[in-house]
């Protein structure tokens, strides 16, 4: 009884030492999988050359690398949310790991065993976990783990699917109803043997014309062929065949051999059938970003006509219909899909493509303008509108009032390059849009559609919060080509920040309304020159001042004699400004004598 | 768990509602509706059905556990589970298997997405607490049989009470649609007996295979009549499955396109065509990958006869103009479906090849004619001669009576620099036998044989490895002795030799039964 239970206390004992010191193998594999997992899903958050998925991926490989030496292979066994070697869990899926899980992934699959062997290399590893996810190149639909593993034909990795080491025996496996005329029954071979026994027997009885003994050499079938021979030759080219197929590039054999059917194929159905696969093809091409290509296809199909003068009315119409349908609201859709997936993406043709459109697909393109992100891309979708909208401007005039500053600008763009005047009237109504670059654009545009006359919009426009506008706006009044009634400049000069303005932009408001109001805004200038007050003093001594610069450069009478009262009534320093700005409009009148004034 | 509560749930369980019964898969609601057998539904409409049987296995067993058996809460589940095994169940009862982890309808490998988990995970869990390895529906099964198993399953104590005891109160209820059965393990791959490289077990992988292979063709040609996208998956597992037993003994392969179904002439005919083919590619040199690209594209060179009404396909008769013209466009019918269903950019150049210049022939003799100059591709030529070889061996191609192996192959040598590309079929030749595999010879010792592989050396193309299955007194033998024609007796004599050919088409019987 005592030695039983000591017996069973060793027992009890060993087995609790065993736990504690876990296989270290087991330990090793828990460690790779970790690793694993880890570096899977970095991959796959990252893509494989990111630098933290690289960094992972060598860790992997060294820790892979010292299990395999140590051990030959890592082999477990998969379940929904484990993987299992020696009956030990060597991984668990995550709390709402979900489809993330390694685990998962490869039960997903159908995997139940996947073994990696000694000399794994660091390329094999990485296709591996290539496999584990599909690339974007590959359609998800055609592969899985599985075969994506076996398309990399890594000797290094083995795998069993649950469904091959499952007790299968051969239920529904297609061979279950023979043909109807022949059968492979006993009775039927029955009746074959009784027959060639029959046979035999005529034979033997000489009734028989075919003969044949048996155990006789002479008797022995003959083809007359040996078997055959393939000459080193004739595999060579084989050979080369495979590799010209190999290299080929399957989008190009395919439009080549509908290319054919096209200009041969008689049959209505299927003509009717090809000519909307055509469809189906442009869309596919635009999708894909495939712009070379697609030019090709648009011009064959363009001459189609010449080709098949034989096509039929209807198929003819299907046909334009196609051509004319390029620009279809759905279709320029698939083109933004695809810039905005790829801003990086090779552009060539892309162009040729939106030229090829008609006017009105216009909207559409404005549409896709004000969706495409990358400014590449805007240029050439902005290119493509200057020369298809050029008589059909409704739908950039419409868009001027969207919300993204971005497109507008690139409207305004467009605008500007059109250069019509008819445009002014839409484009000032921009005036107070919320975007500062949006609003320097309109300024720039208004000056081209109206170089001159009626400058009161960019009066309005100097009073604009952004320096850039006002400057641009006063730059352009300032240029005498405008007029403007001082009633409009009135509220600008009044209001009471307008002292505040750095004294530059109060220099270039005066000269601007020195060139749009000219002899109007004199009594302004004098007053303020003349006026005597006790409150802001300085500044509104500093204004008197630059009004009498300003009264100098317009050297008419009406400024000189302005000029004339404030050098007797002014303060000191204005009487000093007046009389250096009297000089300077002396100066002016003698260079200009004929002119009288200068606006 | 009262009769008392039974009253109608209020809320029924969400997973219900994932996909409406069947509804989303119009070629099988289809078949269903026509009272389809289970022999016409292919692998994953089998898949389909088994999910929806688990998802209502599943709410069977969650609103039993709030109703009672007789409530109306259970209405709809049992309603349609009697649904769903009536169709899987047709023929024979059908078993829904769990093994470690893994779910098979029958034989079919349920494959689980991330969506459906939370509910195989409810059933799995929920079996596993019984140790049930599975459950067996017979189609005699009642709406009683499903409530009474579905209470037992949720108020029996299954810590205290073993499936056996599961089976007996069954049994006292009278269930009889249902069986329990007993829980079994996935072998280990080192333990299964293939690896240890029985013939036996080998040939029945490559019948497997064959099976799947077949199944896929199936599935696509109906996702072709209902327009649906075309998803190369289960297509793509089953070739490069037939690519890697063809590499370990072609013959077993081969041997298996000697089998002519009635019903499924033509998801056996292209996959008939894809074993011919990918044999005749790797003797012209192609690379392990490449041979499972040209193999399933062979697989779907007859895609465009899946817009033929299936009544002209069948026709017992001969086929009027307008029939022979629309089997005539069936080439490029095949590629416009496919690029219309894969998108040109997912299309695969050798499929498209495959479809389009089968029946060109190598001096364009054949069809369709192009008024435009065309170059057959490498695997138009190597599809010709398999595809013609297949058809020809076959009763159902066009109406015309089988001709033998032999005769086929003699037909086709008179063609070749013709029709056929001239050292592909030397290599077809090499690959098949002067003598065919299937065909039916006489030894010199009167014994009659069925030809299972050509001689390995071409010099010695007359004598193959036969299979012995009637004596020379014209005895049948069951698992008669396998003979290498090339062997030599002391004196240096050829142990046996062929003296003639039978056409087994003339009797009407099928060799295959050798292979298969």
């Amino acid at each position: 009884m005592t030695t039983d239970l000591k017996t069973a206390q060793e027992m009890m004992a060993a087995a609790v030492a065993a736990r504690t010191a876990e296989d270290p193998e087991i330990v090793s594999v828990k460690r790779v999988l970790k690793l694993l997992d880890k570096t899977a899903k970095s991959n796959r958050t990252y893509g494989s050359s990111n630098p933290v998925a690289l960094k992972f991926t060598q860790q992997l490989f060294e820790e892979l690398t010292n299990h395999l030496t140590a051990y030959s292979r890592l082999a477990f066994l998969v379940q929904r949310s484990e993987l299992l070697c020696k009956d030990h869990v060597v991984y668990q899926t995550e709390k709402n790991g979900g489809s993330e899980s390694l685990a998962f992934k490869l039960y997903a699959d159908g995997i139940r065993e996947l073994v990696l062997h000694e000399g794994l290399t660091q390329e094999e590893l990485s296709l591996f976990l290539a496999s584990l996810w599909s690339d974007v190149a590959s359609n998800e639909d055609d592969d899985d783990i599985v075969t994506r593993l076996w398309s990399r034909n890594l000797s290094t990795i083995t795998l069993a699917t649950a469904e091959e080491l499952s007790k299968s025996s051969v239920a529904n496996d297609g061979f279950t109803r023979p043909d109807g005329s022949m059968s492979s029954s006993d009775s039927t071979l029955r009746e074959l043997l009784d027959r060639e026994r029959e046979r035999k027997k005529r034979v033997k009885e000489g009734t028989d014309s075919e003969g044949s003994g048996s155990g006789n050499a002479k008797n022995r079938f003959q083809s007359g062929l040996a078997g055959y021979e393939v000459t080193e030759e004739e595999l060579a080219v084989l050979v080369h065949d495979i590799e010209v197929e190999q290299k080929q590039d399957s989008l190009m054999y395919i439009l080549d051999m509908l290319t054919a059917i096209l200009a041969s194929e008689k049959s209505p159905a299927l003509l009717t059938k090809l000519l909307s696969l055509w469809g189906t093809i442009v869309e596919s091409l635009l999708c894909e970003g495939k712009w070379t290509v697609l030019e090709n296809v648009l011009n064959l199909l363009h001459e189609t006509d010449a080709v098949r003068p034989d096509l039929s009315e209807e198929h003819k119409q299907q046909l334009a219909s196609l051509l004319n349908g390029l620009g279809r609201t759905e279709r320029v859709k698939m083109i933004e899909g695809y810039l905005n997936r790829s801003p990086d993406a090779d552009v060539k043709g892309l162009s040729t493509i939106l030229l090829l459109l008609k006017a009105d697909a216009a909207p559409s393109l404005c549409s896709l303008l004000a969706n495409v992100t990358s400014p590449v891309h805007q240029a050439i979708v902005s290119e493509a509108l200057v020369t298809l909208a050029k008589d059909h401007p409704d739908p950039l005039l419409r868009g001027l009032s969207d919300r993204r500053p971005g497109y507008v600008r690139n409207l305004l763009s467009i605008l500007i390059k059109w250069n019509n005047p008819k445009f002014a009237d839409p484009v000032e109504r921009l005036t107070r849009y919320p975007d500062a670059q949006v609003r320097r654009e309109v300024v720039r545009a208004l000056g081209l559609f109206r170089p001159n006359g009626n400058g009161t919009k960019l009066v309005s426009l100097s009073t604009d919060e952004d320096d850039g506008v006002r400057f641009a706006a006063l730059k352009l009044l300032m240029s005498g080509q405008y007029t403007v009634p001082f009633s409009q400049w009135s509220p600008l000069l009044s209001e009471e920040g307008f002292m505040d303005r750095p004294i530059s932009e109060r220099r270039a408001i005066f000269q601007a309304v020195r060139a749009t109001c000219g002899d109007e805004a004199v009594p302004y200038w004098q007053g303020l020159m003349t006026e005597w007050t006790w409150t802001n003093r300085r500044k509104k001594e500093e204004l008197a001042v630059l009004g009498a610069e300003t009264l100098g450069k317009l050297a008419t009478p009406a400024a000189i004699a302005a000029l004339s009262l404030g050098a007797k009534k002014g303060s000191a320093a204005v009487r000093q400004g007046c009389a250096a700005a009297l000089s300077q409009a002396q100066r002016l009148q003698r260079s200009l004598p004929s002119t009288g004034a200068t606006h | 768990m009262k009769e008392s509560q039974s009253q109608p749930l209020q809320n029924p369980p969400s997973e219900d509602q994932i996909q409406p019964l069947l509804t989303h898969e119009k070629s099988l609601s289809r078949k269903i509706g026509q009272g389809s057998e289970a022999g016409d539904i292919l692998d994953q409409q089998l898949v389909m059905l088994g999910f929806q049987l688990i998802t209502q296995l599943n709410t069977l067993i969650n609103t039993s556990k709030i109703h009672g058996r007789a409530n109306a809460a259970l209405d709809k589940p049992v309603e349609t589970m009697l649904t769903l095994i009536e169709t899987l169940a047709h023929d024979q009862p059908v078993t829904l298997w769990v093994q470690d982890d893994f779910l098979f309808l029958g034989e079919n490998h349920l494959k689980v997405t991330a969506q459906q988990m939370l509910v195989v995970s409810s059933v799995l869990d929920a079996l596993k607490k019984w140790k049930i390895g599975g459950l067996t529906f017979s189609s005699s099964v009642s709406s009683k049989d499903l409530r009474e198993f579905a209470h037992l399953f949720v108020s029996l104590d299954s810590t205290t009470k073993s499936i056996e005891d599961f089976r007996q109160e069954l049994v006292n209820l009278a269930v009889a649609g249902i069986e329990l059965k007993d829980p079994r393990l996935l072998n280990l791959k080192e333990d299964l007996p293939e690896n240890r490289s029985s013939k036996a077990q080998h040939k029945v992988r490559s019948k497997t295979a064959y099976g799947k292979a077949a199944d896929a063709v199936g599935s696509l040609t109906q996702s072709s009549r209902d327009g649906k996208a075309l998803s190369f998956k289960q297509a793509k597992r089953a070739i490069q499955n037939i690519v890697d037993l063809m590499m370990q003994d072609e013959s077993i392969m081969l041997g298996l396109t000697t089998l002519r179904c009635h019903d499924q002439y033509t998801h056996n005919h292209s996959v008939n065509v894809s074993l011919l083919s990918i044999a005749l590619a790797n003797r012209a040199g192609y690379p392990k990958i490449e041979l499972a690209d040209l193999g399933l594209a062979a697989l779907f060179h007859d895609m465009g006869k899946s817009t033929i009404p299936l009544e002209v396909l069948n026709k017992p008769g001969e086929f009027t103009e307008d029939e022979w013209t629309m089997m005539r466009n069936h080439p490029t019918e095949g590629v416009l479906s496919l690029t219309q269903l894969r998108g040109i950019t997912n299309l695969p150049a050798r499929m498209a090849a495959a479809s389009f210049e089968h029946h060109m022939n190598l001096d364009y003799s054949g069809y369709p004619k192009l008024k435009t100059p065309w170059k057959l591709s490498l695997t138009g030529r190597i599809l010709t001669i398999a595809d013609c070889y297949d058809a020809m061996t076959s009763s159902r191609v066009y109406r015309r009576e089988p001709m033998s192996p032999s005769k086929v192959l003699n037909m086709m040598l008179s063609k070749s620099g013709k029709s056929f590309d001239v050292t592909l079929l030397k290599l077809f030749v090499n690959c098949v036998g002067i003598i065919p595999i299937g065909s039916l010879v006489v030894l010199d010792s009167d014994a009659f044989s069925v030809v299972l592989k050509p001689a390995i050396d071409t010099t010695e193309s007359e004598r193959p490895v036969v299979k012995v299955i009637a004596d020379a007194q014209g005895t049948p033998i069951d698992n008669g002795p396998e003979l290498d024609l090339t062997e030599k007796d002391d004196a240096g004599e050829y142990r046996y030799s062929i003296i003639r050919l039978v056409d087994n088409t003339e009797h009407k019987f099928d060799t295959s039964r050798y292979f298969v």
